[in-house]
């Protein structure tokens, strides 16, 4: 719950300055006789204003990771507008601002992560004081500080992926892209990175979230833009793209079912409509699993792999409003808001109503238009299946702590 | 932690503090100061007598009973300066140094017999021998001993030393000293290697984009087995190089050989791993998408190609400081061992470890329309080919062109051939410099006479501005030298001589000239007059410029091509400029020499033509590359100029690689470094 008002403070507050401005974006790829091999991106507009967590959802293909490689200026745009910052992605004033992660992370195999950090900050030009600080707590924050000198060729792909995450927050960011960052992440680490980027959010940094995980977007983003086949399919606010205001949902310890019968007779005489369904909330899989590390955790059983991380850096709060709290603090406030919100989830899932559902729908299951239309939707108002609750951390779970790239999503 | 581990920390902590670095690096000052100074003092002083007893020795004489000739014959000592060198022990050997008519033959043999058991024993001879290569040395292991203590490398300093020990040990024991020494001499290139590499990081650790990618390149480099393959045979082949050697050979081809050999591999293997690497590491970081990361920093792509050339530069420039010096300590442990003769010892201290300018006599060239009347003449006086151009069986425009070329040849040839019994004069101009440095002068032949021979000597007498006769004797195709006073130039800067093809013959009438057996032939460059300008070591400096040029061009190509081409296409162009650009004199010389038959089929003709544009072009574009080579000139002992250091930098450092740079970044700037990864 603190989430989502935190979230509604930040977007209560969006007539900020423009972070990025896109009119009429657009890219279009060609092959070696210049002739149109893909329409990546067409003619999207969008903006991002100072202090928003700013979510790009799509399924692959759909063009996120090419507008973000447009906005970080490793491609050129075909046609349209794009200013960072009020100027060109291609400007190295703008890339001192800007943080960035990209969907893998691509380190040098030959450096360890202390070396690692240590070169990125180099090029902005840090201080070597500020640089051993700022690579020392920004080590701690992602739990690395214990093989600070293995060489990186040696990770596995979440080790590399928080050292990614690392490199982009060396530079105390304005401006963070993150390309599918909770890829290759532990639910842990995948919580943590959700609780960083609130924290960044709550410190105001500018976000933009590139993810085709549903979860992630909506558990962290104020706005969001919805890509499909290069266009925007949708535009706005969670609660506005997922809020069904035709159905209300009353949670309640358990009922017996003869005031359930009273409940739903009430019902019918008054409004005229009975209860559609009636299931007792699940916990989700996440918050199961968080508990059982925190278990495990308090009983002081050791793990060769990443640790989980400290204290936020500090050089990042510099400028926060408040003392920076311990990530694992935020974890255990927060466990109780997400058992509630799994409830709501799971009384909110598909709701076939309206142009932004069918989108959404299109997008779970993955399938481009000139497909076979996909299968039923789930019954109205059924109770929410296993696979709707969260099955990247499955994938996470599954992924981690393998050296290969085998978790890959995109 | 096991308790090596953590004995290893302890020390590692201790010798990164302050206190302990000061005492060690004092301590290093006042050892190395010690060693070497005392070296330094014994060989300045040995020299110093050796010179006094060359100077007491040189003119004595046995037969007229002077008072040093006859006390080092019969004492087996000599009285300089009131100080006595020598013992009884030497009278025998010290007879044996004057010749039937009494004269000293061997001055220097004189002053070393006499000094023998004042040369320590444990201290290598090439060290007291040159008091420059001592200095060079002592500050050079000062050096390293301070950047070890200073970067935090002195507990490894340490073990390296342990560890060449170790290896060095059952070569030793063998009774192969100087494999034992290569073992040690390896052993501590790498270690220097790996030193200079992190002090050059270290330097370069500015928070400066440029200097951080610099930095990371050397890293790379040191992690990456591609440029650590050529890096390492370097380190461990060129100690091993003097062994392979034969001592047995004349001291000079001993010293040359390896020079040529030294200085050779370290160029190739040096640009082979500028290649490899300055492709690589642009090549691999687009191919492996981590520019996409470092793209996003604020770093410009200008910044990009100068930090990436600035690090393989740098590496160049470790592997030149390290080869360099090995190479330069072991000439002179090389030109330390014994001479064959006194000859082949001047040899080496005149004609090899020296600085020598060159130049050759004056040929005249024919006229244009001389030539054109003889081509003429020559047509006018064939019947045959005139029918084939008639007929058009050849074209009129290739006959007068071979015919031409000929021509010349031959005048050129009559220039240079000298009849028996006959004599030519030759002008050699230019002198002046030769004149006011007042060194003498060396004037090197090497003749042919129709048929090589190495057990045949022919005679030949050369005259001079003076009408001074020098009676000398030549084996065919073999090179010679003869010492000339510098006297001989004139005022203007001339010197004049003649080549007389005869010998002088003992007659009871006297002597007598001979004509020689055949007429004397001799190539453009091998009669020549050089002399003296700088010494060995500036010169050797210049040379390892000229290299290092080189390789930064062959850097900037590397990393400018790999920004638009793969790893392997972009080694290929960079092995083929490479390639070419040291042939370029040779390709030259092949391309004068094509010429395209108008007698054959109009297709063969445009395709040969074709190639031979291509050819003419990169041979011209490419000719400054092999145009000076500064190994052969070291070899010869001739001077590499600062002038030729110059041009090329200008050339190939400033407007070649400047050109590369340009048209790189060009292309760069308009790249993309990201790529489509979308469904279609």
């Amino acid at each position: 719950m603190a989430q989502r008002q935190d979230r509604t403070a930040r977007t209560g507050s969006l007539d900020g300055e423009k972070i990025v401005e896109a009119i009429g974006l657009t890219k279009i790829f060609s092959d070696f006789w210049l002739r149109a091999k893909a329409r990546a991106v067409d003619g999207i507009d969008f903006e991002i204003r100072r202090g928003e967590i700013f979510g790009l959802l799509g399924p692959n293909g759909s063009g996120k990771s090419t507008t973000i490689k447009m906005l970080l200026g490793l491609l050129h745009k075909t046609k349209g507008r794009l200013l960072v910052f009020g100027k060109d992605p291609s400007d190295v004033i703008v890339k001192q601002r800007i943080g960035y992660l990209p969907e893998e992370s691509y380190m040098y195999r030959f450096l360890n992560p202390e070396e690692t950090l240590d070169y990125y900050a180099k090029l902005f030009g840090i201080g070597r004081r500020e640089r051993a600080r700022r690579v020392g707590e920004l080590l701690e924050m992602v739990g690395l500080q214990h093989v600070r000198h293995r060489a990186v060729g040696e990770f596995s792909k979440g080790m590399t992926r928080r050292l990614g995450l690392a490199q982009a927050l060396v530079n105390d960011p304005e401006f963070l892209i993150l390309d599918e960052p909770t890829s290759g992440l532990d639910p842990i680490g995948t919580r943590q990175v959700k609780d960083l980027l609130l924290e960044l959010g709550r410190r105001g940094k500018t976000v933009l979230l590139s993810s085709h995980l549903l979860d992630d977007v909506e558990d962290v983003c104020d706005r969001m833009v919805v890509l499909y086949g290069g266009r925007i399919r949708a535009a706005g606010t969670a609660d506005e793209l997922l809020t069904d205001t035709s159905r209300t949902v009353i949670t309640t310890t358990r009922l017996s079912g003869d005031t359930i019968a009273r409940v739903d007779r009430l019902l019918q005489d008054t409004q005229g409509v009975g209860v559609d369904s009636i299931a007792s909330p699940r916990e989700r899989l996440e918050d199961f699993f968080m508990n059982l590390v925190e278990k495990a955790r308090q009983e002081q059983i050791a793990t060769s792999g990443a640790q989980h991380g400290g204290r936020t850096a500090s050089f990042l709060a510099e400028h926060a409003e408040r003392e920076p709290g311990a990530l694992i603090e935020d974890l255990t406030r927060d466990r109780d808001a997400a058992t509630v919100r799994s409830v709501e989830v799971a009384s909110r899932t598909p709701v076939p109503s309206g142009p932004r559902a069918d989108v959404l729908q299109d997008l779970l299951n993955e399938k481009r238009a000139d497909q076979p239309p996909p299968g039923p939707a789930p019954a109205r108002g059924a109770p929410a299946k296993p696979a709707d609750v969260d099955s990247s951390v499955i994938d996470d779970l599954l992924s981690d702590d393998k050296r290969d790239d085998g978790g890959r999503r995109e | 932690m096991s308790l090596l581990t953590l004995l290893w920390r302890r020390i590692d902590e201790l010798q990164r503090k302050s206190g302990v670095r000061i005492a060690l690096t004092a301590i290093a000052i006042i050892c190395v100061g010690l060693v070497f100074g005392w070296i330094y003092a014994r060989g300045a002083s040995l020299r110093s007598d050796a010179s006094a007893i060359v100077e007491a020795v040189k003119d004595s004489n046995l037969q007229s009973s002077d008072t040093v000739a006859v006390d080092f014959a019969t004492k087996g000592t000599v009285e300089v300066d009131g100080r006595i060198f020598g013992n009884a022990t030497l009278a025998a050997e010290a007879r044996s140094l004057y010749d039937d008519s009494g004269r000293m033959t061997s001055p220097m043999a004189a002053a070393q017999m006499l000094l023998r058991d004042r040369v320590p024993a444990n201290v290598p001879r090439f060290l007291l021998e040159h008091g420059d290569t001592a200095v060079l040395l002592g500050s050079a292991v000062l050096i390293a001993l301070v950047l070890s203590i200073w970067t935090g490398l002195a507990a490894h300093l340490v073990l390296t030393a342990i560890a060449a020990l170790l290896l060095a040990a059952p070569f030793y024991l063998a009774g192969s000293l100087p494999w034992s020494v290569a073992a040690i001499t390896a052993v501590t290139l790498c270690f220097c290697f790996l030193l200079l590499v992190r002090t050059t990081a270290i330097g370069l650790g500015g928070a400066h984009p440029v200097a951080a990618i610099a930095a990371n390149v050397l890293r790379e480099a040191l992690r990456l087995r591609i440029a650590g393959f050529f890096i390492g045979v370097l380190l461990i082949v060129l100690p091993l190089l003097p062994i392979w050697i034969d001592p047995g050979e004349p001291l000079r081809y001993q010293v040359q050989t390896f020079l040529s050999r030294s200085i050779g591999l370290m160029f190739f293997l040096a640009a082979c791993m500028t290649v490899f690497l300055s492709c690589a590491t642009v090549a691999f970081e687009i191919r492996d998408r981590q520019i996409w990361q470092l793209m996003t920093k604020p770093v410009a792509r200008l910044q990009y190609l100068l930090g990436k050339w600035l690090g393989v530069v740098a590496l160049n420039v470790i592997l030149l400081v390290i080869g360099g010096v090995v190479i330069f300590v072991f000439v002179r442990v090389i030109s330390a061992r014994p001479a064959k003769d006194s000859e082949d010892q001047l040899a080496v201290n005149e004609q090899v470890l020296v600085a020598r300018q060159g130049t050759y006599p004056d040929y005249t060239r024919l006229r244009l329309e001389e030539l054109e009347a003889v081509v003429d003449q020559r047509i006018a006086a064939d019947p045959v080919l005139m029918s084939e151009i008639d007929s058009q069986e050849k074209s009129e425009r290739d006959v007068r062109r071979d015919i031409k070329r000929q021509v010349q040849q031959e005048y050129w040839g009559q220039q240079r051939t000298v009849p028996p019994g006959a004599e030519k004069q030759y002008e050699f101009r230019g002198l002046e410099r030769a004149k006011a440095l007042n060194a003498p002068l060396t004037l090197r032949y090497s003749f042919d006479i129709g048929r090589i021979d190495p057990h045949e000597v022919h005679p030949v007498l050369f005259k001079f501005s003076e009408g001074r006769y020098s009676p000398r004797s030549f084996v065919p195709a073999q090179a010679h030298v003869l010492t000339l006073p510098p006297a001989l130039i004139d005022e203007f800067g001339n010197l004049s001589i003649t080549i007389e093809n005869a010998g002088l013959m003992e007659t009871p009438q006297g002597l007598q000239k001979t004509p020689g057996a055949g007429a004397i032939i001799f190539k453009a460059d091998s009669f020549e007059i050089l002399y003296r300008v700088d010494g060995f070591e500036p010169n050797f400096v210049r040379a390892l410029l000229v290299q290092l040029i080189k390789l930064a061009f062959l850097a900037m190509l590397g990393v400018c091509a790999a920004t638009l081409l793969s790893f392997p296409v972009a080694c290929m162009l960079s092995f083929t400029v490479l390639t070419i650009g040291s042939l370029a004199p040779f390709l030259g010389m092949s391309i004068s020499e094509y010429s395209i038959k108008a007698d054959s089929p109009t297709t063969w003709q445009a395709l040969q033509y074709v190639i031979k544009q291509i050819a003419s072009a990169s041979e011209w574009m490419l000719r400054a590359f092999g145009e000076i080579q500064p190994t052969s000139l070291l070899v010869e002992g001739r001077i590499v100029p600062w002038r030729a250091v110059f041009e090329t930098l200008a050339v190939i450092g400033l407007i070649w690689s400047g050109a590369v740079f340009v048209v790189g970044y060009a292309a760069f700037r308009r790249k993309e470094l990201a790529v489509y990864s979308g469904n279609t």
